[in-house]
């Protein structure tokens, strides 16, 4: 049997790493995107205040990608020191983009990063716009790698399964690159990153209009960052949108486990804006629902349902009835490769095996599992649905307050009435934390709801653990946990730093004009 | 270490020959340290005893279908 311990402090690891990571990443690309629009400016129009706005932003956009960039990379060792039989079994497909995605990281957005800071006096205009353009895209392009390889894990397509070799390969690279899932995590990641990028700058900037320094600096950062905010707060829900939409055809449980679905509803189904799901009572208490919404969202139509938790089960213990025959038909090939019984029987159930696969986690040999543990392994399909149910809405309410924060700002930046409006800007500087906490709960919602797979219905997460002892992840975490906290104070301390200096007391900007 | 390599390309740019020799030996050693610090990383975490060995029968064994095909 596999030690479930390895498995939990795995995903720990796993979990706070990626977590971490993006923190930084999110204000990595959205700060690079600023920056091309603030430098686009100072191209245009030549007026040296939008030159020193993008060294000043530019600064703080180097500390965040200093301290962050190696964070991602502990992410990739950990495929091969943590999840070794993951990475025997799918890293033929997954191997691909991680590769791609570091040389996209190392190769252009670091390059470019470097002329970025050293290329001020040594490039033209242009040029320099132009390495400022290339860090925004190369900053995108390593996500967008990561994102199909990530994709690829939430729908696995394009790749078939070799029972010789006991692992996923790729039979069509087009599929992985062009897969829906991935297309759509995409834009709405790197959308998400945007509005972290311009919270950042709308909650630096009103700190700098309430205390009175660099106001011209604060003012434009301000109105750029609420013209971009706004663009990219209304693109994330609109790509959210599509990516549940995705989720609810391939991913079902996911979002039957989203909205506390417990029983299949007559369509068009209701959206449940507040409740309290209970597990062990298998319902959800308190509901407050919006008739037909999740219906709409979810299927786009009035007359498609939107299954249930209790159907999407009843489907998972036929599905492992049918894992059970693959699973004991492959079996059989490993056994005597020329068996044409079984070869015919495992291509028939072949589908079904990752079901089968979910019985190990209670039975040593799936064609001896009871009722009861059939059951057990069918039951082990729904993620935590309270987990889900909270980070979903406490994530679409940020969005939708983020939408208001930035129409606010753009009336106030419109009406020149910025520095009057102390409110705001309070409201603003305290939101600083909020587009991070949206983030996580995004990777939160997608990355735990996809439990119990490490690929969706193929690879279970707990059969993708190295067999180690438990003693080794618990130093490697405590170590984590100890380096990135060290690393987390350092990076606040410069940020923090930086910001009070401001771009008066650090030279970019004149400190007579500043007040 | 970019601030040192600047300030040294700099001295370089002023002082000629000497300096540049400067700047190519600091180069060099910063080199010469930063593999050592990945050798010696590869050494503790990465190096074949580190590593889980899992290969077809492995794999076949952890998921339970046999060693061997």
């Amino acid at each position: 049997m596999i030690d479930l311990d390895v498995v939990q402090l795995s995903r720990l690891q796993f979990a706070l790493t990626a977590l971490y990571h993006f923190l930084f990443v999110p204000l990595t690309l959205g700060l690079s995107m600023i920056l091309v629009i603030m430098e686009s400016v100072y191209v245009m129009t030549g007026r040296e205040i939008w030159q020193r706005m993008t060294k000043f932003w530019g600064l703080l956009f180097g500390i965040n990608f200093a301290m962050g960039v190696a964070t991602g990379i502990t992410m990739e060792f950990q495929f091969g020191t943590n999840w070794a039989y993951y990475s025997h079994y799918v890293g033929d497909i997954f191997g691909a983009p991680l590769a791609l995605e570091g040389l996209m990281a190392f190769f252009l957005e670091s390059t470019f990063v470097g002329l970025f800071f050293f290329g001020w006096d040594r490039l033209s205009k242009i040029g320099h716009l132009i390495v400022t353009i290339l860090v925004a895209i190369g900053s995108s392009f390593s996500a967008l790698w990561i994102l199909i390889a990530n994709g690829w894990m939430q729908n696995p397509t394009g790749t078939l399964f070799n029972y010789q070799t006991m692992r996923m390969e790729l039979s069509s690279f087009t599929d992985v690159l062009f897969n829906p899932v991935a297309q759509a995590k995409f834009v709405h990641t790197v959308a998400a990153g945007y509005v972290v990028g311009s919270v950042f700058v709308l909650a630096v900037s009103a700190w700098y209009l309430l205390h009175g320094r660099n106001v011209p600096v604060a003012k434009r950062s301000m109105a750029v960052a609420a013209s971009f905010g706004l663009a990219c707060s209304l693109s994330v829900v609109v790509l959210g949108d599509e990516s549940g939409y995705l989720a609810s055809e391939n991913q079902k449980m996911k979002v039957a486990a989203i909205e506390a679905e417990w029983h299949t509803e007559k369509p068009p189904a209701a959206f449940t804006v507040f409740g309290f799901p209970d597990v062990q009572a298998r319902m959800t208490h308190a509901e407050l629902k919006l008739p037909w919404l999740l219906g709409l969202i979810a299927t786009r139509s009035i007359d498609q349902p939107v299954l249930g938790i209790f159907d999407l089960v009843e489907r998972a213990r036929a599905r492992i009835a049918s894992g059970i025959l693959a699973h004991t038909a492959l079996k059989a090939l490993r056994a005597n490769a020329a068996d044409a019984d079984a070869k015919s029987q495992f291509e028939a159930h072949q589908r079904d095996l990752g079901y089968g696969l979910l019985l190990l986690r209670f039975v040593d040999n799936p064609a001896d599992a009871t009722p009861e543990q059939i059951e057990l392994a069918a039951w082990s399909t729904v993620p935590n649905v309270p987990v889900l149910f909270w980070c979903f809405r406490v994530m679409v309410g940020l969005g939708l307050f983020f939408i208001v924060l930035f129409a606010g700002a753009i009336y106030l930046s419109t009406r020149h009435r910025f520095e009057q409006s102390h409110w705001f800007l309070r409201i603003a500087l305290f939101s600083l934390p909020l587009p991070w906490i949206a983030a996580e709960l995004g990777w939160v919602v997608a990355e735990y709801g996809r439990q119990p797979w490490a690929i969706d219905s193929v690879l279970p997460t707990f059969l993708g653990v190295s067999t180690r002892p438990a003693s080794n992840v618990i130093a490697s975490l405590t170590g984590f946990i100890v380096f990135y906290s060290a690393l987390a104070v350092v990076e606040i301390y410069l940020m923090r730093r930086m910001i009070r200096l401001g771009p008066d007391r650090l030279g970019y900007w004149p400190a007579s004009s500043s007040v | 270490m970019k601030f040192i390599l600047i300030q040294t390309a700099a001295e370089a740019g002023a002082g000629g020959a000497d300096a540049r020799r400067a700047l190519r030996r600091e180069l060099g050693w910063l080199l010469l340290v930063k593999l050592l610090a990945l050798a010696l990383l590869w050494a503790l975490f990465f190096s074949a005893p580190h590593r889980p060995a899992v290969d077809a029968s492995g794999t076949g064994r952890q998921l339970a279908v046999g060693a061997t095909p």
